[in-house]
């Protein structure tokens, strides 16, 4: 006897469907993409500030460049024409520890450290900056700081000027979070990547680093949509092969196989 | 309503200016050759597919004793049932009338997590493979003898295998014991040894036939309840 599998996502029905513990034709038609994205990782359903807020990370994140590594992915399996393989071939790659939801689990999870260290003393500014002190120094690999091949990151500034202009910087997280790019930037050296500044703010709306992760990754989706689609549209013969004079070959050199030798 | 904002194509970008090569490298096939050998004029007359995979794998032509042991590992390891998830999400394609490349995608994505899972959970059992001072060898499973034997019979034994309770710490064993240490390594051997055999299972499914598919296999029980 197989036991049942338990689910709190979804059961189907006749003339209505629940989705999350939603009716979802009486309840959930007209929620925002990025609202339902949360709702479908978390369960929770956003209030109206944090959706739009979800709304404004999900613009302040469409970075779509094809040259960048994971849609360029996209685009090279896109190439035969399906736009779905493409788009599953880029979300494979984004599991690792460099790019993808591991990135905002590792920043979410150490302001969460922060965050009990200090305790209760959320207001007392030295508190937490020897907290932040204390995990910069146990750290080698500081997620969420650092920015390749530019000064700042466009996106984090942008979604805290946005986060500003809503009043969120005011929230417990966001608050440790500047304490701790205070504190990065003078004993490293390294400014702050959209990473930290998503970490903080999911964190905010009660998300836990696995949660906060999920959801970024699935709101920035059209990133990967805009270049699997493109892709397949136009099926460019350029990307299904290079010519040979774009190719270095550093293996090994041309040898005969020892069956091959004995023949001869 | 925002205002649009041209877009000016000689602005510079941060990607500008980084040295990136020019070249994209190759460093297992050139031409025709796979690590130096000639696949057509060389490799097809003297040597077995599996012994292709290896080398791909290895980057060096085992020697024939090792070959062989990684064709037995690789049959042995091949049948893997539809009642594993690769298989299942196989036919679950086929079901979906899916095109046959979206089915062999399906299977080999199911493999490699199945491959990625099963050589992360064995993490300890491949930890002794190198260790110097080699256990006792434990009596042997059922499952585990048949292996053996399938090795003596082509008169390869391997001391590894002999410490193994089950038939996939034998079949790792053999599949290390030919050189295969890395977890891609490993991996990659897992997939390539039943990629073959559950495409099969899932083509050999009926497509488009959703009323034929069991739907409650297993059940799910949807809750509202708070977690």
């Amino acid at each position: 006897m197989i036991p049942r599998i338990p689910t709190r996502v979804a059961a189907l029905g006749y003339s209505e469907h629940r989705f999350r513990g939603y009716a979802v034709f009486a309840e959930l038609t007209g929620t925002s993409y990025a609202a339902l994205i949360a709702l479908a990782v978390s369960g929770r359903r956003p209030t109206a500030d944090e959706t739009e807020a979800l709304d404004l990370l999900a613009g302040v994140t469409t970075v779509a460049d094809p040259r960048i590594w994971p849609l360029k992915l996209a685009r090279l399996v896109a190439s035969y024409g399906g736009c779905l393989a493409g788009f599953a071939a880029s979300q494979l790659p984004l599991e690792g520890d460099r790019i993808g939801p591991p990135i905002t689990v590792h920043a979410a999870t150490m302001l969460v450290e922060m965050h009990q260290a200090v305790g209760g003393r959320l207001d007392d500014r030295e508190a937490c900056r020897a907290a932040a002190r204390e995990l910069v120094a146990q750290r080698r690999r500081l997620v969420g700081f650092g920015i390749p091949f530019r000064p700042a990151d466009e996106r984090y500034v942008a979604l805290r000027a946005a986060l500003v202009a809503r009043g969120r910087t005011e929230l417990p997280f966001w608050r440790l979070h500047e304490i701790l790019v205070e504190v990065v930037q003078s004993d490293r050296g390294l400014p702050p990547n959209i990473g930290i500044g998503t970490a903080a703010m999911l964190l905010d709306m009660g998300h836990g680093p696995h949660e906060a992760a999920a959801i970024v990754h699935f709101i920035n989706q059209h990133v990967f949509v805009a270049n699997a689609f493109e892709g397949a549209r136009d099926a460019r013969e350029e990307l299904r092969v290079l010519p040979a004079s774009t190719i270095r070959y550093v293996g090994a050199p041309p040898r005969r196989s020892p069956r091959a030798t004995v023949e001869r | 309503m925002s205002t649009k904002v041209p877009w000016n194509p000689d602005a510079p970008t941060p990607f500008d200016g980084q040295g990136w090569p020019e070249q994209l490298d190759a460093r297992v096939v050139s031409g025709t050759r796979i690590h130096g050998y000639d696949a057509v004029r060389d490799l097809s007359r003297h040597y077995r597919f599996s012994d292709v995979v290896l080398l791909a794998l290895t980057g060096e032509l085992a020697s024939d004793t090792v070959a062989r042991a990684f064709e037995v590992a690789l049959t042995c390891l091949a049948p893997s049932s539809v009642a594993e998830a690769p298989a299942h999400a196989g036919v679950l394609a086929r079901v979906c009338e899916a095109s046959a490349s979206a089915v062999i995608a399906t299977t080999a994505i199911g493999l490699a997590e199945q491959a990625r899972f099963t050589v992360a959970a064995h993490g300890s059992w491949l930890a002794s493979l190198d260790a110097t001072s080699a256990p006792s060898p434990v009596a042997a499973a059922d499952e585990v003898e048949p292996i053996r034997e399938a090795l003596a019979q082509i008169g390869v034994s391997f001391p590894t295998v002999d410490r193994a309770s089950t038939a996939v710490e034998a079949i790792l064993a053999i599949f290390h014991a030919c050189g295969l240490v890395r977890p891609d390594q490993l991996e990659s051997a897992w997939v390539m040894a039943r990629l073959p055999v559950v495409v099969a299972e899932a083509f050999a499914a009926p497509s488009g036939r959703f009323k034929e598919y069991p739907l409650e296999l297993p059940k799910f029980a949807y809750s509202e309840d708070q977690e």
